[in-house]
């Protein structure tokens, strides 16, 4: 799912506050969609790591967002766009 | 398709690179891919990934076309996603044929699944990691 309004990026927002709220660490995957390449993997105890991730990557780019305490669950990943 | 090899950007350890490398990630249908071309150099393609924020000490791993024939895979033209657009021209995604993904559908079988139990081993296998790839 990628989230390209302004509305649903707060909503992006608020979920990625929520999870890092509630249920850090963070599981950040980054994966490069039709680049030739594997993913990327991270580990991110709050959101200011994150952010310093997302910065230096270029459009096309997602993110998805795991809870470590609930792996095994992946349809509740918490994916964003860039 | 002319070009007897296809290029994966990977991430080098120790010299070596891991089969992982070559996996799916849920959701995906095909792995992609770099034909290669001579008038555009291996540098070129490590450029573009590591421009889209790709980590690490990168390489290309090189993988002979003969490799998907043997496997029953089919390399599909697909845009590219980098922000090189000569880069992008060159991609191609490694996928089942429509009807391996209908017969995995199925038995309910993920495509992803089967690729990284059936296939990812067997590229990882033969691929071979170029020398001085970031070199013109």
């Amino acid at each position: 799912m990628i989230i390209p309004t302004p509305i649903a990026r707060s909503a992006s927002d608020a979920a990625q506050a929520a999870l890092f709220e509630s249920a850090a660490p963070v599981l950040v995957e980054v994966r490069f969609p039709h680049m030739g390449t594997a993913p990327d993997w991270y580990l991110c105890q709050d959101r200011g790591e994150l952010d310093s991730i997302v910065e230096r990557l270029g459009s096309g780019v997602e993110l998805h967002l795991h809870s470590v305490w609930d792996l095994e669950n992946r349809g509740r990943a918490l994916v964003i766009g860039k | 398709m002319s070009n007897r090899e296809v290029l994966r950007v990977v991430v080098v350890r120790k010299g070596k690179f891991r089969p992982a490398e070559f996996r799916l990630r849920p959701g995906e249908i095909g792995l992609s891919l770099y034909r290669r071309e001579p008038e555009i150099h291996p540098a070129a393609i490590l450029a573009a990934v590591h421009g889209a924020g790709k980590r690490g000490e990168l390489g290309i791993a090189e993988i002979p076309i003969s490799a998907f024939t043997a496997l029953g895979l089919k390399l599909v033209a697909s845009p590219g996603g980098t922000a090189d657009r000569e880069v992008n021209r060159l991609l191609v995604e490694a996928r089942y044929s429509r009807w391996k993904r209908l017969v995995l559908l199925l038995r309910r079988k993920a495509v992803h699944e089967a690729f990284n139990v059936e296939i990812a081993p067997k590229l990882a296998a033969v691929a071979i990691l170029l020398e001085n790839p970031s070199e013109p």
